[in-house]
């Protein structure tokens, strides 16, 4: 659906832009270009593979910046950022020491992608300003004079970070080493102080943005001030909590949330893997890349659930708790739902489960079927979901959850008026339970009843015999090795455990991103729409799905911050290690530099 | 804006590329502020009819606020149709698409923000364009593009054609020579070679049994068991262009004036609006009076933006909004309908007499086209014509042929047909000259190089497939010596032994390919202008555009270089030019059949600039310093009696310097050029076709003889000029044979690369680390940007080579992107051990006695065209050349394809 507005908080090269709204669905660089009339900042695929549309990014003031593409970057996601642009590189008419050197050696050719590069250059060109404050300052690092080898070494660092950060580009017009050489050049003499020019490559904004106030950490208020849950209160709730407490309520409910946002996401990705391509990609979508509109198709609903796992866990951040990325192990019990759910390829069997769990209680109910039309669908549903005329246990609907938790909500407004932004988390709440029950339940009847568009003018297309059928029967296995045994050096195995390590490692990436503003959202998203999409095609084409199974330890399984910080580090290092153990057996649109980037972006957190 | 300006701005984010305007910055040309997006909806389906639009599918504030459609274009005046005859622009309702991703509406929305969001909803899903059900008999004859593999569907296609059987309306290309005797078979003796119809070779409406024969002759020869010979089958994949910058541009239709504007990066603007025109209807259009184009650079061209079908969307766009329109495609829209280039099958057979001489080349290609809205023709025969590559072959029989499929159009990327042909060429010759010959293979090559007239020795040189004696610079032989030599060569074996040691299972391997490239077209007709001003600088108007290629640094660097003052160029200049032909035409004396000198208008490519465009520049300037500025300098010297040479020696960094005396600069010679109403302007057109059109021009008693064949002098390009009548005839060039055809090419540059890779079979890769590019490029006009296209070149060679694929589903939707499509990215392709040997050209320059001194060629392709097959080459060595299925016979080369030694294979 519609994103909603969101709030304009952004400081482009320096110019703080507050005080009105922005479609919360926008990207980045389309603010920049339509509403800032800034069009340096290039758009290439719009996915961000290509990194024609790099941006400095600080998400706090006092963080050092890092490379951004403004082209997968939503507003919604962009509040109280600092952001450079291409234009903003130039100090009081100075070019930044990157674009003289661009232009001293030729480097580029048409030039669309010298912004990116230039962008990104002038960060590398800023992490090795900092490195020499550093030593300056005595914060590790060895002085230089500790002799040649050092600073060879140095040279090599600095010669990785340039690697490492300009890797992924794309130019179509030169060799790339002019590129090279120029940012090298440049992060040499700022690592080693003489920089050129009187150009400097941070430049604090002009106003910065004000960091949103932290949630009060749990804890501090004393049970005595908790009040009991009053009779009117229950009634307003409509169900009876397990907790007086309402913050405590809602974290059960938004843990439980989360899980299910979760399982849905994951049950999706792998239905859009089993569909058949390229005559279905319509129904698969997995090309697709999207921040907002109506989904159209699976993988447009498993994004969606991706957002819904945003807003969970942002809500659940916002309450003082920790982020929820765990899950069960498939298959779930049966007490929660009236079926199983599983992973599995897309049936008739698994889109009733789909139309049930996403519906509203009254779009499923025998009684409240008005036209002939819906009658036999609900009808058929339960034939289909082989549960008698209607379910038992009683329907438990994922809208039905988010009523509750608006409900408890609104509980907790009473009692605590300025904890939050109630407002803004009602309507972040409303979306995603009109996007549940209005769009999904949509696309899902449509596909279960066969009136898709992308199954237009197939005959009996749920029916496995039928040529119009449009999915891949997918076998489903577990990644994980026997235990102290590895893992078999042959190509569906291997793509099994390596699609495994980059699901934990999105999961980790994700509880730390909701711990810091949402700062590896698009790392957590690179490795998804890159190494995972590929690995999933791979599979699918070997007639097998991603294992996706849960990691035991969990996803913060460290003591604090800093260690949980390393422990993903340690993941995503895992994934670089197994890429190239197994680099063999890898497909060929298999993204390399994904897992060496989230590494250098992890090291500046 | 000059080039330093330009290149700044790309650099600081200023506005340069189509894709960075919007109206408003427009304003000071009259555009109005105001902008509408369009988006074009797109037919899925080639197998059913598209039964219309239901735009009640799409939520209420997503819904277009109009829509052009097929009724909207009323014929006449509209000719609904691109390009081709049988392809149309917009897909009536009730049709079945002509290919896979036809637009059948655009869709005009007022806002941003709106069509932003219907635009991610209608480009993942187009629920709202209906179809039909397909016909009964299409669904069961498997008519989808998609049901048999591009391998298998192009291996079929070969077989059939290399039995010389074809299906329906295609294009093909033949060139049978017999250069055993010196009146033998050609196109340059005999003529062109129309068609094969199933039994003959047709020519000239009749069939060819001396061909028929010849055909046969060579057929026979290749089926002799007893010679030395090698047959080899590749293939080459479709690839998409790629450059950066989607396709975009802004338009906008001035009611009260009929002037239909346009901003747009384009290889072809006035074939654009030509185009264009013809679409509207011409004269007959309601409103529309004239198309007037502002050429932008290009986000990278490559081809892909010569004749695209881009800019007819956009301008019918226009025509039916109120207010100024943007089109501007996605990347997924640009992988859909965007122009790509040419997969191919190539069958050869190579045979070589026991003095290690090629005796026979017989070849059969097959490119596989799209719909026929680009240059399928023109590829085909650029295609057929290097079929032999750079190689004296005494008998040749190649034969080519485009299947046009429903697909998007391919068309003229970069290398133009020759990459394809090259890959096959190239690694036949290697596997021939190792396994069969066991002889070094550049040797080998080096002994059968094709080799130019020496002037010395009149008569004394070859010809190419098309029996066109090869009258200009090639520099074959001297690139084979060069490499031949080269330490990566003579230490090749060494250098595998050395990683062989290493014992991590790497493999190392170098090899080699060359070729000889066409550049220019068959026959290139070229204007340019130049104006100096009271400021002391010139102003130069173009026709080719900027790409990445440094056009314009080039114009400038030309014009700097005669006139010695600051300049800025205007590339993609559509208008002037226009209208000065029109009145070369209407005088006569350029299509006089005992002249015939084409007064055609040609597209950019990256190979023209400096030997096409520089020349004419070139001689626009000489002639404004002759006939204009050196009169003045001799009125404002009061000597009337110095002498153009006495000026000439006299004339640098835009002053005229003589001893003793002060220096009369540019500004002060056009300060009384400007007292005296005489012109600063000047305007000439020359035509390059087996050498460079002549004239003599008279004015104020000067006689100007010159390269070129029409000139005007004026004040500025809006005055339209009228032409200097020349001083008798035109000196056309020697364009035709005995066969009286014109001749395909008569311009080649040679190139060739020396590759080391490394395979590891542990990490499943092949990765080029040494990289020697030999070029004949002449004379560099800008040093750097010239090594700078040769690092481009070669980092595209290694990426068709090793990287790219085409997801099957293009076309289908816009389901493809960067991320499927891996091209060579910076952390594929840095860290190459990379060296430049440039070949020198002689005193004489490219083109030698009677013909003006060029001291440059154009390579732009060149430096990628041998890059595949070298890359094929280094694999094949470093395998250990211990059989034939060590030659990859296809790109991308995958190690799943090859030998490989240990049990590392996949």
């Amino acid at each position: 659906m519609q994103e909603p507005q969101t709030d304009l908080d952004l400081t482009v090269n320096g110019v703080r832009h507050h005080g009105r709204q922005v479609p919360g669905d926008m990207s980045l660089v389309h603010f920049l270009h339509e509403d800032l009339g800034l069009t340096g900042t290039k758009i290439g695929c719009s996915i961000g593979e290509c990194r024609a549309c790099t941006v400095a990014v600080r998400i706090r003031p006092g963080l050092p910046p890092v490379t951004r593409q403004s082209c997968m970057t939503s507003m919604r996601h962009a509040r109280g950022w600092e952001v450079t642009t291409v234009e903003g590189l130039e100090t009081d008419g100075v070019l930044h020491p990157v674009q003289q050197a661009f232009l001293d050696g030729d480097v580029f050719q048409c030039g669309y992608c010298a912004a990116g590069f230039a962008v990104a250059g002038s960060v590398v060109a800023e992490h090795a300003r900092r490195k020499r404050d550093e030593r300056e300052n005595g914060q590790g690092g060895q002085p230089e004079e500790d002799g040649e080898g050092r600073q060879e070494e140095g040279s090599q660092d600095t010669r990785d970070l340039v690697d490492t950060v300009l890797g992924p580009h794309v130019c179509r017009c030169t060799g790339y080493e002019r590129y090279r050489e120029a940012v090298h050049a440049v992060a040499l003499a700022a690592q080693d102080g003489h920089r050129a020019g009187t150009a400097t490559a941070e430049r604090p904004p002009a106003v910065t943005g004000t960091p949103p106030t932290a949630a009060p950490p749990l804890g501090n208020r004393a049970v005595s001030t908790v009040p009991r849950l009053s009779a009117e209160e229950s009634q307003r709730l409509g169900y009876t909590p397990m907790f007086d407490d309402p913050t405590l309520e809602l974290i059960r409910l938004l843990r439980d949330g989360a899980e299910i946002e979760h399982s849905l996401l994951v049950q999706y990705l792998y239905a859009a893997f089993s569909v058949k391509v390229p005559r279905f990609l319509q129904l698969a979508g997995w090309p697709s890349h999207r921040y907002g509109g109506r989904p159209l198709h699976l993988m447009g609903v498993a994004i969606e659930e991706m957002t819904h796992l945003d807003i969970v866990n942002s809500l659940l951040v916002a309450l003082g708790s920790a982020p929820h990325l765990g899950r069960q192990q498939f298959p779930y019990e049966q007490d929660i739902y009236p079926f199983d759910f599983v992973l599995e390829p897309l049936s008739l069997h698994s889109l009733a489960k789909y139309v049930y769990v996403e519906a509203s209680p009254s779009a499923v109910d025998p009684d409240q079927q008005h036209t002939p039309e819906d009658r036999a669908f609900v009808t058929r549903l339960y034939e289909v979901l082989g549960s008698g005329p209607a379910p038992t246990p009683p329907p438990n609907q994922v809208g039905s959850l988010y009523r509750k938790v608006t409900r408890v909500l609104e509980l907790l407004q009473r009692r605590e008026p300025d904890r939050l932004d109630y407002p803004a988390w009602f309507a972040r709440l409303d979306v995603l339970r009109e996007e549940g029950e209005s769009e999904h339940f949509t696309l899902f009847r449509a596909l279960f009843e066969g009136t898709h568009p992308a199954l237009l003018g197939g005959t009996d297309v749920w029916n496995p015999d039928s040529p119009d059928h449009p999915v891949l029967p997918l076998h489903h296995a577990s990644g994980l090795p026997p235990s102290g045994q590895p893992v078999p050096d042959e190509t569906v195995p291997v793509l099994r455990h390596l699609s495994n390590l980059h699901y934990w490692a999105v999961c980790m990436l994700l509880d730390q991103s909701y711990r810091r503003r949402g700062q590896f959202h698009n790392a957590a998203r690179r490795h998804m729409t890159g190494p995972l999409r590929s690995l999933g095609t791979a599979l699918a084409q070997r007639g097998e799905g991603i294992p996706f199974d849960t990691f035991v330890a969990g996803y913060a399984p460290g003591l604090g911050d800093a260690e949980n910080l390393r422990l993903c580090q340690g993941m995503v290092r895992q994934a670089a290690v197994a890429q190239e153990r197994y680099a063999r057996h890898l497909p060929a649109d298999y993204a390399h530099t994904c897992a060496l980037e989230t590494l250098w972006e992890l090291s500046t957190a | 804006m000059n080039s330093m300006d330009t290149r700044l701005r790309k650099v600081t984010g200023g506005k340069v590329y189509a894709s960075d305007f919007r109206p408003r910055d427009l304003a000071e040309e009259g555009w109005p502020s105001d902008c509408a997006h369009a988006l074009l909806l797109r037919s899925r389906y080639v197998d059913r009819p598209f039964k219309g639009l239901d735009l009640t599918l799409l939520p209420a504030d997503l819904r277009p606020d109009s829509v052009v459609t097929a009724k909207d274009l009323p014929q006449p005046p509209y000719r609904n149709q691109v390009s081709a005859k049988n392809v149309q622009a917009l897909l009536p309702e009730g049709e079945i698409a002509d290919y896979l991703g036809q637009p059948v509406a655009i869709a005009l929305y007022g806002d941003f923000v709106r069509f932003r969001r219907a635009a991610q909803e209608l480009r993942e899903d187009a629920g709202p364009v209906i179809y039909g059900p397909p016909p009964a008999a299409a669904a069961s004859s498997g008519t989808d593009p998609g049901t048999a593999t591009e391998q298998q569907a192009i291996e079929a296609d070969l077989n059939e054609w290399t039995h010389r059987r074809f299906t329906g309306q295609v294009r093909q290309a033949h060139y049978l020579l017999d250069h055993t005797e010196s009146d033998g078979y050609s196109v340059w003796n005999r003529g062109r070679i129309d068609r094969f119809d199933g039994t003959s070779f047709i020519r000239d409406d009749r069939p060819d049994i001396e061909a028929d024969q010849l055909f046969q002759s060579i057929e026979a020869e290749t089926a002799d068991p007893t010679g030395t010979q090698v047959e080899t089958t590749t293939f080459t994949q479709q690839t998409d262009p790629a450059f950066l910058e989607p396709e975009a541009g802004l338009a906008w239709l001035d009611r009260t004036t009929g002037v239909l504007h346009m901003l747009l990066g384009t290889q072809s603007p006035n074939g654009d609006v030509l185009d264009i025109l013809a679409l509207l209807g011409g004269p007959d259009h309601p409103i529309v009076r004239s198309v007037k184009l502002t050429s932008t650079d290009c986000g990278g061209g490559f081809g892909g933006r010569d004749k695209s079908p881009f800019p007819y969307f956009l301008a019918l766009a226009a025509v039916f909004s109120t207010k100024p329109v943007r089109l501007a495609y996605d990347r997924r829209e640009q992988f859909q309908g965007g122009l790509k280039r040419h997969g191919s099958a190539v069958r050869s057979w190579v045979r070589v007499g026991p003095d290690g001489l090629l005796r026979a080349v017989r070849s059969f290609i097959v490119l596989r086209g799209g719909v026929e809205a680009n240059l399928n023709g023109p590829v085909l025969g650029l295609a057929a014509l290097h079929a032999t590559g750079p190689y004296r072959v005494p008998r040749a029989s190649v034969h080519g042929i485009v299947v046009e499929r429903a697909i998007p159009a391919v068309g003229s990327m970069r290398g133009f047909g020759i990459p394809q042909v090259v890959f096959n060429l190239e690694t036949a010759l290697d596997r021939l000259a190792v396994t069969r010959l066991r002889t070094d293979p550049i040797a080998f090559r080096l002994a059968n190089v094709l080799r130019p007239r020496d002037s010395a020795h009149p008569g004394t040189g070859d010809v190419d497939l098309a029996g066109t004696p090869l009258r200009f610079h090639l520099a074959n032989a001297e690139i084979c010596a060069a490499a031949l030599h080269h330490p990566l060569w003579t230490g090749r074996d060494d250098a595998r032994e050395r990683v062989a040691r290493r014992g991590d299972g790497t493999l190392y391997g170098v090899g080699f390919a060359c070729c000889m490239e066409a550049y220019g077209t068959t026959q290139d007709s070229v204007y340019s202008a130049v104006r100096v001003t009271e400021d002391g600088r010139a102003e130069v108007w173009g026709q080719t555009i900027d790409m990445g290629q440094g056009a314009r640094q080039s114009l400038e660097h030309v014009a700097r270089e005669v006139l010695g003052v600051p300049t800025a160029a205007r590339l993609g200049v559509v208008g002037p030019f226009e209208r000065f032909a029109k009145r070369l035409k209407d005088l006569g004396a350029h299509t006089d059949p005992a002249v015939k000198i084409s007064l055609n208008h040609g597209a950019s490519s990256a190979s023209k600039t400096a030997f096409f465009h520089g020349h004419v520049l070139r001689e626009a300037c000489r002639a404004l310093l002759r006939l204009r500025l050196l009169p003045a300098a001799r009125t404002l010297l009061e000597e009337p009696g110095l002498s153009d040479e006495m000026l000439l020696a006299a004339w640098h960094d835009g002053a005229v310097r003589l001893d003793g005396r002060p220096p009369i600069p540019l500004a002060a010679l056009v300060r009384e050029l400007r007292r005296t109403g005489r012109e600063t302007y000047v305007l000439a057109h020359g035509y390059f076709c087996n050498g460079w059109s002549q004239a003599t021009f008279r004015d104020g008693g000067v006689e100007h003889r010159a390269f070129i064949d029409a000139l005007a002098l004026g004040h500025a390009p809006e005055d339209d000029p009228p032409p200097l009548p020349p001083q008798g005839p035109l000196t056309p060039p020697p364009s035709r044979g005995p066969g009286g055809d014109t001749v395909p090419r008569s311009l080649y540059a040679s190139a060739g690369h020396l590759i080391g890779v490394e395979i590891a079979p542990r990490l499943g890769t092949i990765q080029v680390v040494d990289a020697v590019s030999f070029l004949d490029a002449g004379d560099a006009l800008l040093p750097s940007a010239l090594a700078g296209q040769v690092e481009g070149g070669l980092v595209m060679g290694i990426s068709h080579a090793l990287h790219e694929e085409l997801p099957p589903e293009t076309g289908t939707g816009p389901f493809v992107n960067l991320d499927r499509y891996r091209l060579a990215r910076y952390a594929d392709v840095t860290g190459i051990r990379r060296e430049t040997v440039f070949v020198p050209l002689p005193a004489e320059g490219a083109l030698g006695a009677g013909q003006p001194v060029m001291r440059h060629k154009g390579i732009g392709e060149a430096t990628m065209t041998s890059v595949g097959a070298a890359v094929a080459n280094a694999v094949a060595h470093a395998l250990g050349h211990t059989d034939d299925r060590c030659w990859p016979t296809r790109t991308p080369i995958r190690l799943a394809d090859l030998p490989l030694p240990t049990d590392g294979r996949r």
